[in-house]
């Protein structure tokens, strides 16, 4: 089981990864729809999520700013961005996301990648 | 006819803009097409002169070309007028320096009326980053409702009770959503290659068409590829962007979808 915080400013897609993350046995403690409130939500959470499922493009602060800005407060913490911009990918992995799947995903390989990553990390 | 007339209505008769600029900014020549199109009357002619025609921001640069000593023609220049009430005229143009007895007296310019070109340029500018924007929103905005689509056909698999034909069907629905999703993403590319200058690099053409035939064969699980290529891992590169995988896949797709066999050998 893994806790994630989902972050992504689509509120039904949150709601659609959280009932599939629920159903593959993991736990998601929060979530956020932009990056700013990801990192206000990831400082008051207790306990922290392991892996944050980060979505690029989104209102006030963007994944890829929200992710330095979180890997300053925890640079063991794993971030995997779910996002439809490809060409964004080089961005992402540079702030520091360990993993870039380009929506759409299929739920097993969201589920591979959940537990390959924390057990990198 | 004298050649000296035949000049004269040359430059009176021409739309261009002729003018002859002396060394300290003044006119010694304006023709009639830089009157009308910059709203001045024959007896304003005298109070012309860089300062007044000339965009502030261009003044510096005409006058460094009016002022240099040189037996070269400038051509290809860009510039900037204004009208006698102050509305921007882009023009194109060409300076001639005019010599006597060694010295340079003057410099004959010739300039073109672009401002129609500069505004279609600009209107299409405008455009480009319109459709851009347009493209970017429904990128994003039809992944997410795909990317919802396809968690909820990934929930209903999970129902063991499901009739296998359902299953099916269900699998064939995912796959269609994952197809409209490249198409969008191949329209997005579109445009970014057809904006930007490609990053090119050195890329092996064997592993570009195994990296298409990898997400062609992805595409179309029911069926089987096989690639048959004499094309050896290392043996030819081409100078090419990350798009040449993309030509690849799209070929290859292309072929699997219009083959009626299961097993497929291209």
């Amino acid at each position: 089981m893994v806790s994630v915080m989902i972050v992504d400013d689509d509120q039904f897609l949150r709601k659609v990864l959280n009932r599939i993350l629920t159903i593959g046995g993991h736990k998601v403690v929060s979530q956020a729809s932009n990056g700013a409130e990801a990192i206000s939500n990831y400082l008051q959470s207790e306990p922290k999520p392991e892996v944050i499922l980060m979505d690029h493009r989104m209102p006030v602060m963007n994944g890829s700013e929200a992710t330095k800005k979180l890997k300053e407060i925890n640079p063991n913490l794993v971030v995997i961005f779910i996002s439809a911009d490809d060409t964004v990918k080089a961005e992402a992995l540079s702030s520091g996301a360990v993993a870039f799947l380009t929506k759409p995903i299929r739920s097993a390989d969201l589920f591979s990648i959940l537990e390959t990553s924390v057990a990198a990390a | 006819m004298d050649p000296m007339q035949i000049a004269w209505h040359l430059m009176e008769g021409t739309n261009d803009i002729i003018t002859s600029i002396n060394k300290d900014g003044t006119f010694s020549y304006v023709n009639r097409a830089l009157m009308e199109k910059l709203h001045y009357s024959e007896s304003e002619i005298d109070t012309l002169s860089i300062g007044t025609i000339f965009f502030p921001g261009e003044q510096k640069k005409i006058k460094a070309i009016v002022t240099k000593d040189t037996h070269e023609i400038i051509s290809d220049v860009q510039t900037i007028m204004v009208t006698k009430e102050g509305e921007m005229l882009h023009v194109e143009g060409a300076f001639s320096p005019f010599f006597e007895g060694g010295k340079k007296v003057s410099t004959i310019a010739l300039f073109r009326d672009i401002s129609k070109q500069k505004k279609m340029e600009e209107d299409l500018e405008r455009e480009r980053n319109q459709t851009e924007f347009l493209i970017d929103i429904m990128t994003h905005d039809l992944a997410n409702i795909h990317q919802e689509i396809i968690s909820m056909l990934d929930f209903l698999i999970l129902n063991e009770d499901l009739p296998n034909e359902t299953v099916g069907i269900i699998k064939e629905g995912i796959s269609e959503i994952e197809r409209a999703t490249r198409l969008i993403s191949s329209v997005r590319k579109i445009s970014i290659v057809s904006k930007a200058l490609p990053d090119l690099q050195c890329m092996d053409i064997s592993l570009a068409l195994l990296r298409g035939a990898i997400q062609a064969r992805l595409a179309f699980p029911e069926k089987t590829l096989k690639l048959v290529t004499d094309v050896e891992h290392g043996e030819y590169f081409v100078v090419a962007d990350e798009y040449l995988v993309d030509i690849f896949y799209s070929l290859l797709h292309n072929s699997l979808k219009h083959s009626k066999k299961k097993d497929v050998t291209i």
